[in-house]
């Protein structure tokens, strides 16, 4: 086995609730609300559903091969070659994302705090802190979570509280004005980051309890289409729809609207500070994630020789992805969606209807 | 990486030394080892005196004993050791008139003289056989006072210690408000007296190891049989046994050479001269470690939540201690991020202060001519100048020093133009704030931590503070202390043991000790114990009680 750790159910769902949430939160209550408008709510409760079909795919692969990440499985599943171009895919996939993830990160960071500094600084300076947190193992990730994670739903909960008040819950109103249609068109988006469920492919090994899996997942994903929910209410009815799809963090700007006392106000950087350490327990995750594919894919013995490589290919890859920040929200809105769910959803389910036909592994 | 690259660098300036291929120690030692006494008194006595050289403290009394003075016997023992009144009284005594009674009856010429004077006429309790040189000069360099007999291969070590030692005073790096005030003595056996005060359970068990070729120092661990985790036990027998060093002064080469992180910042081992905290770790289920010589006890296994308790908490009304506590984390976070926030918000973020604050603190800067890093770091360098010096100065010049210091710094500094006033007064804040955590080695590792963190914050504003705040809480997450994750109970999280750790759970509320330290006996006591006034129908719950007839 790569990695000795081990992880408990409770650490695996709150390091699914930090990974999903971290970055949903921030960037799509805006691109939901501009193809939903005031519905963008459903679309999260959507979204939610099509996570834990994703869930149901991948913990019941997982369950029939205990003691093997995807990766590993389907060689078996597929065979050799096969299994290895799959192996392939979710490297790619996981590289790819991460290196959004950090772009996002980083552009937020420029747009939002420091317009002066560029980009290649938050870059760099995060996937070199996350390669050092990466040498621990999974467990050393799943307990960093677990010392940020409670102070990030405490946060959550205060400015929800504190701008309650400026809430019009009339502005949801009327509900699906335009039909269903637009609702589903929002939830593919939101979906693709629910998928990231697709995570526990790869941690479900690590478990120590291996069959509350599937619940810690499932809680996971509903917290987490709690919390979007929330924050779709909370922009919409705070911001208005026009309002809320225009600009570009909403959520954030409802921190800003905080003002306790008028003497405590702009208190963004404080949330900014606790954010950033959730968005770091995601790129690390994803960043783990990736070095142990590609150590499985590789038969290698172990991850470490190449988690400073595979952060040189992260950082590079984020760069050159985009070249500003419409792009990559133009990204995220049009491609991402489909082409996330084809992996998260689709290769598992391909993966799980092989293995039955099959009758491999156990059941 | 890091352990890699130190490890290398360490082994490489070891390797240099040993290609010396001198090594003292080992001549000094072999001419006692595998040498056993002979029954030989007169080339005993020589092979002694060889060995000890002739100081003037090594008493070697050689007397002829009995009704015809026909038995030869040496008494040796070290002057300043033993108690003189017992060696005179009970051993000389017992020796020179006992035994020509006994003598004069019985005749004792031609029988196991030894014997019958170690089992019918010393009267004192603790007396052992030494057969092996190793084994005297163990016993009688620790303050016994051995009895060679000729004609016999075997020696008394009859144990005579007293010497000179400082009573049980208030300890001066921990002291209470509320709260026993005797603290850990340099002596041994007052120290394991004391917690033996405490710990009355049969089950208590003291370890005794001897460490450092040189020095013999004692080395006793302390447990609870049942309680304690066996695994953790025989992890500290095993780390103490292979400690090969020549001599131990102070806790702290114990700590050194057994710790689990050696490169880390953080000391994953406690270290109190309370008595009472050191009995309450072993009530817990962790194991303590008395070292002779010094006032400093260790307990193992340890987490990053003992820094924030104090002795204190556990004797206040639970409110208070709650509230204490969360006042002490305040006071742990500010001393580590204080500076850092004020250089960040200052330099970077200044949207996030009140308008009004914002005018005064730059109206209190104009003029100062260094960035607010610098200003910080000057600040701080000159405070930790000072603590320092006021430690070691004199007792009497101490408190002058840091007034004088203080003033000069704090305020002909703001008035000479070189810092800005609440600069002095975050790093003043900071400064005592550091003083509010319970464990001063953790204030020491919070005030290094400050300086980089305060590098970071003048570099990358709030995020360079959030970056190390992250490096800081992964590195403590991967420390283990003794199997134990140092975090804990916060990661990996448990909700009932946090019950000691933001705040103090009232006693009757404590049914259980911690889980990772305490699982072999989980349960404490009893649920439901919360006073209350029983009704005449409820039985009030039986205890056992002591009887008031003594």
């Amino acid at each position: 086995m790569i990695e000795v750790g081990k992880i408990s159910s409770r650490q695996t769902m709150w390091l699914l609730i930090t990974t999903i949430l971290s970055t949903a939160i921030l960037f799509l209550p805006s691109i939901v609300v501009a193809e939903a408008k005031q519905d963008g709510w459903l679309s999260a409760v959507f979204a939610t559903f099509v996570g834990l079909l994703v869930l149901l795919v991948v913990s019941t692969l997982g369950l029939r091969f205990p003691q093997q990440t995807i990766v590993e499985y389907s060689e078996i599943i597929l065979g050799r070659f096969l299994g290895k171009i799959v192996g392939l895919v979710f490297i790619w996939f996981f590289l790819h994302m991460n290196a959004i993830v950090v772009r996002e990160f980083a552009e937020f960071m420029v747009v939002s705090f420091m317009p002066q500094t560029p980009l290649i600084v938050f870059i760099i300076t995060f996937v070199l802190l996350s390669a050092f947190v990466l040498r621990g193992g999974i467990e050393v990730i799943a307990r960093t979570n677990e010392v940020f994670f409670p102070v990030v739903i405490l946060l959550v909960i205060i400015v929800t509280i504190l701008v309650v008040k400026d809430a019009d819950f009339t502005r949801l109103m009327p509900v699906l004005e335009r039909g269903i249609f637009p609702v589903l068109n929002g939830t593919i988006i939101p979906s693709g980051w629910q998928g990231e469920i697709v995570a526990l492919a790869f941690l479900l090994p690590y478990l120590n309890r291996i069959h509350e899996g599937r619940r810690a997942g499932s809680l996971a994903l509903l917290i987490v289409g709690f919390f979007l929910v929330l924050a779709e209410v909370l922009t919409v009815a705070v911001f208005g729809a026009e309002v809320a799809a225009r600009s570009m963090f909403p959520t954030f700007n409802l921190v800003r609207y905080i003002s306790i006392a008028e003497f405590l106000e702009h208190l963004d950087p404080f949330f900014m500070v606790f954010w950033i350490g959730s968005v770091f327990i995601k790129i690390t995750l994803f960043y783990y994630i990736t070095c142990l594919a590609i150590a499985q894919w590789l038969n290698l013995r172990d991850y470490k020789p190449i988690t400073l490589p595979v952060a040189t290919i992260i950082s590079a890859l984020s760069m050159l992805l985009f070249d500003n920040i419409t792009e990559l929200v133009n990204f995220i809105t049009k491609v991402w969606g489909p082409y996330a769910l084809s992996i998260q959803l689709g290769i598992p389910a391909l993966l799980l209807v092989v293995a039955t036909l099959r009758r491999q592994g156990k059941r | 990486m890091i352990r890699k690259v130190f490890g290398k660098l360490f082994s490489r300036l070891v390797k240099i030394e040993s290609d010396k291929k001198c090594d003292p120690e080992t001549n000094l030692l072999k001419d006692i080892e595998n040498l056993d006494l002979t029954a030989d008194l007169k080339a005993n006595l020589h092979r002694i005196k060889q060995i000890l050289g002739d100081s003037p403290d090594v008493v070697i009394r050689t007397c002829r004993i009995g009704w015809k003075q026909e038995i030869c016997l040496a008494v040796i023992h070290i002057d300043g050791l033993v108690d003189k009144s017992l060696v005179n009284d009970d051993v000389m005594k017992a020796l020179m008139l006992e035994v020509q009674m006994v003598d004069r009856k019985e005749n004792l010429k031609g029988k196991h003289i030894l014997e019958s004077i170690r089992d019918s006429m010393l009267p004192i309790s603790d007396v052992k056989n030494v057969k092996s040189f190793a084994d005297f000069f163990d016993s009688v360099l620790s303050g016994d006072t051995a009895i060679l007999v000729d004609g016999s291969d075997v020696g008394l070590a009859v144990s005579t210690r007293g010497w000179k030692s400082r009573n049980v005073e208030e300890p001066a790096s921990e002291s209470v408000v509320r709260g026993p005030r005797d603290g850990f003595t340099e002596n041994l056996r007052d120290n394991t007296a004391l917690l033996r005060r405490r710990i009355k359970t049969p089950h208590l068990r003291v370890e005794a190891y001897k460490i450092g070729k040189l020095s013999r120092t004692d080395v006793e661990i302390v447990y609870i049989k049942g309680i304690a985790d066996e695994k953790v036990i025989e992890e500290v027998r095993r780390r103490l046994r292979r400690i090969d060093v020549d001599h131990i002064l102070e806790s702290g080469y114990i700590e050194e050479l057994i710790e689990d992180a050696p490169l880390s910042l953080f000391s994953t081992i406690y270290r109190t001269e309370r008595p009472d905290k050191l009995a309450g770790g072993i009530f817990e289920g962790r194991v303590g470690i008395l070292i002779d010589n010094t006032p400093f006890a260790l307990l193992v296994p340890s987490v990053f939540a003992e820094w924030i308790q104090a002795a204190e908490d556990y004797y206040e009304r639970y409110p208070i201690g709650s509230l204490i506590r969360l006042l002490r984390i305040g006071a742990l976070l500010s001393s580590l991020l204080l500076p850092s926030f004020y250089v960040a918000i200052t330099t970077y973020h200044q949207e996030m202060l009140p308008t009004v604050l914002l005018l005064s603190i730059s109206a209190a800067r104009e003029g100062v001519p260094f960035p607010a890093i610098v200003e910080a770091f000057l600040m701080e360098l000159s405070f930790e100048v000072l603590r320092e010096a006021g430690i070691r100065l004199p007792r009497p010049i101490g408190p002058a020093i840091s007034i004088i210091g203080g003033v000069i710094i704090g305020d002909a500094a703001v008035r000479a133009g070189l810092v800005g006033a609440p600069m002095v007064v975050v790093v003043a804040f900071t400064g005592i704030a550091s003083y509010a955590i319970s464990g001063y080695t953790a204030s020491i590792t919070m005030r290094f931590l400050r300086f980089g963190v305060m590098v970071l914050s003048a570099v990358l504003g709030l995020y360079g503070v959030m970056l190390a705040v992250i490096a800081i809480t992964a590195h403590m997450v991967s420390l283990r202390s003794f199997g134990v994750p140092y975090l804990s109970p916060i990661a990996p999280f448990n909700v009932r043991d946090l019950k000691d750790v933001f705040l103090r759970a009232p006693w009757w509320a404590m049914f259980k000790r911690p889980r990772l330290i305490g699982h072999n006996e989980p349960i404490r006591q009893d649920y439901f114990l919360m006073p209350r006034y029983f009704t005449d129908e409820e039985d009030e719950p039986v205890h056992e009680r002591r009887d008031h007839d003594d």
